[in-house]
């Protein structure tokens, strides 16, 4: 391995664009390829640092990079997550981890066989609030937690008026995502529990659509921890119209001397705290310093910290932070509460939930 | 005066909207056996019915429940808008799924042949380009009520607008399609309307000239009329309305206050500078979302 980080970054929207400055803003690690087949994702990514850009990933794999950071559409990660692996690359994959658990499990042969690093955006465990509530919990402040809910909602595939953007075709098909809400969100909020709770077993789902899509918008899963006997409910939705900064997502825990809700963590306002933040940021390299990357975002934030953490790892020798087994364990969960509903004659599937009209 | 039959409904169950939609299409006898009618909802995106964004499917499923289907062919025209087809929304608001349980045929402007027409809109004449069933045929218009930033209001008139392409302002060939289109009967959904925030408005206003059912939205909504760049065009100022069965002022009053949205899910220029400017200051990293327009 060079003594500089090379990292070709796969998939260059909007994720993987986050992913590129974040590279960029990683001391000893630089983006020497990236990969789009849009020409405008291209341009903007070569603007942005990339060394060279492609329209098909496996050319920037050609440039000899060591790391390949992966976001392109899941049906094309296990595809590409391989081929990073035999060219000889520590990979950093986008969520989904996969499609299946057998797609997860031929990505973890792979790295196996090569001795590469894999790791998985799985930023929630990167958040200042999530992070604040495992803090109290792993400190014994709520002593037993008998009850948990986490929740994530937002819109999806789709805007909120006035629309601007056309629909991405492919986030509406299930054979190129693997499914809905459950594999887009849940895996964050499965991983979130795991990280809490170790290894979870499903109990009861129930998947629902509030409008006739091929695919689950709607999703509420009850799961168990097998070690702390902690009830988990799990909420995601794709039905909400979202207006960032001010984003649906929480994590309630009751235990048995109270509770906490990651809510009390995050700032009360996301225009204040980015001010802020901003200031101190400007603050920083006016006295020579550098900025806390993303830090008036909040929530990109947590995407710099888990990937500079894995890029510490890789250059380390170490296991990446949330590693590729984490994601496996994810798409397992995904996978069991398809299999329960489909099996389960009394979990309404996705046509029988249409909603309050 | 102009004259429309309206109703409130007591909730929003099968049975009361069939009972509504069927006292007003009794009142205004839009269709005679034999005809062939195309029904028009509003289905810009996959937004969801209870936003008020979009008509209601289960109105547009009352008004085919109401229609005796044994003498009467009915064309349900679902229309998207630039930003998602027209096939993908047909489905998503389940609209392939009405033509399951009831003997309509679905068909999109992508599938129809047009018609050209030439419309005097005030001193100028206009022409648009409108699928040819909506030509052709009576049509059933079944809008939903929201405030819009472009048009001030979205009614019964943009509705059958937005199906026309052509030249002139979006107002000209909005106005110009209303008189090249035949609406025999238009429904008004205000089963739920979006203003700033989605309602539950509960009613619907049926009636033969969408001028009049856009200036009764236009009042509801709290707009002047001469603010309303298409109902100033077709000269509503002398279209006084009254609606039978509702009371105007006591809906407004339940009506959320507030602007309808102006901006886009992006952040506005203002703030896209800022945050530039900030990066400059600081070194730090630009979200995708603040990037300008060279590097988004």
């Amino acid at each position: 391995m060079s003594s500089e980080l090379r990292v070709a970054v796969l998939g260059a929207g909007n994720i993987g664009t986050v992913h590129l400055q974040s590279v960029e803003a990683v001391d000893g690690a630089t983006v020497v390829a990236a990969a789009d087949k849009i020409p405008g994702n291209r341009d903007r990514a070569l603007a942005l640092g990339a060394g060279r850009v492609y329209a098909d990933y496996r050319s920037a794999l050609e440039d000899n990079p060591d790391v390949a950071v992966i976001a392109l559409p899941p049906s094309m990660q296990a595809e590409a997550a391989k081929i990073s692996m035999r060219t000889g690359c520590d990979v950093f994959l986008e969520k989904p981890f996969a499609r299946t658990v057998q797609e997860a499990e031929a990505i973890l042969e792979v790295a196996d066989e090569t001795g590469r690093s894999v790791g998985v955006d799985h930023s929630l465990r990167y958040q200042d609030d999530f992070r604040s509530v495992r803090d109290t919990y792993e400190k014994g402040r709520l002593g037993h937690v008998p009850l948990a809910t986490i929740t994530r909602v937002n819109n999806g595939p789709f805007s909120h008026p006035p629309v601007e953007e056309h629909i991405d075709d492919w986030r509406l098909d299930p054979a190129v995502t693997g499914g809905g809400a459950l594999i887009d969100l849940g895996v964050h909020l499965f991983d979130v529990l795991e990280w809490l709770f170790g290894d979870m077993e499903i109990c009861h789902a129930e998947l629902g659509s509030q409008l006739e899509l091929p695919y689950e918008d709607t999703a509420c899963v009850q799961l168990r921890s097998r070690s702390t006997g902690t009830t988990a409910t799990l909420q995601c939705g794709f039905f909400q119209w979202e207006e960032p900064p001010d984003i649906t997502s929480s994590l309630l825990l009751h235990g048995v001397t109270g509770s906490v809700d990651s809510r009390e963590f995050r700032p009360d306002n996301f225009t204040v705290h980015a001010a802020t933040a901003a200031m101190k940021n400007v603050v920083r390299n006016v006295l020579g310093g550098d900025p806390v990357p993303f830090e008036p975002t909040y929530f990109y934030m947590a995407h710099y910290r888990i990937l500079s953490e894995f890029l510490a790892a890789v250059r380390a020798g170490r296991e990446p932070p949330v590693s590729g087994g984490d994601g496996l364990r994810t798409v397992e969960l995904v996978e069991a509460v398809y299999d329960y509903v489909s099996e389960d004659t009394d979990s309404r599937t996705v046509d029988a939930v249409r909603g309050d009209r | 005066m102009k004259r429309l039959t309206g109703c409130r409904l007591d909730n929003h169950s099968r049975r009361a909207i069939d009972d509504g939609v069927r006292s007003l299409i009794s009142h205004n006898q839009p269709v005679t056996d034999g005809d062939r009618v195309v029904v028009v909802p509003d289905a810009n995106y996959p937004f969801h019915p209870s936003t008020g964004m979009v008509t209601n499917p289960e109105v547009v499923e009352s008004v085919c429940r109401a229609i005796d289907l044994d003498s009467t062919e009915v064309l349900l025209l679902v229309a998207g808008s630039e930003f998602t087809d027209d096939q993908s929304v047909a489905e998503w608001l389940g609209y392939r799924s009405l033509t399951t349980e009831f003997d309509v045929t679905l068909t999109t402007p992508s599938v129809c042949k047009t018609t050209q027409s030439v419309v005097d809109v005030g001193d100028r004449q206009v022409e648009v380009s409108l699928p040819a069933p909506l030509v052709e045929n009576p049509v059933v218009n079944v809008p939903t009520l929201r405030l819009e930033s472009d048009s001030g209001i979205h009614g019964a008139m943009v509705n059958l607008g937005r199906l026309a392409k052509g030249e002139g302002s979006r107002a000209e060939r909005t106005v110009a399609a209303t008189a090249v289109v035949d609406p025999r009967f238009t429904l008004l959904d205000g089963t739920y309307v979006y203003v700033d925030q989605s309602h539950r408005g509960s009613f619907l206003v049926a009636g033969e000239d969408p001028v009049a059912l856009d200036c009764f939205g236009a009042e509801l909504l709290g707009n002047d009329v001469t603010d309303v760049p298409y109902l100033d065009i077709a000269g509503s100022e002398e279209t006084p309305v009254e609606v039978d069965g509702l009371s105007v002022p006591t809906l407004a009053r339940e009506l959320p206050d507030g602007p309808p949205p102006s901006s886009g899910s992006g952040p506005s220029t203002f703030l896209r500078s800022g945050y530039q400017l900030y990066a400059r200051l600081s070194g730090d990293l630009l979200p995708p979302q603040v990037l300008d327009e060279g590097h988004r």
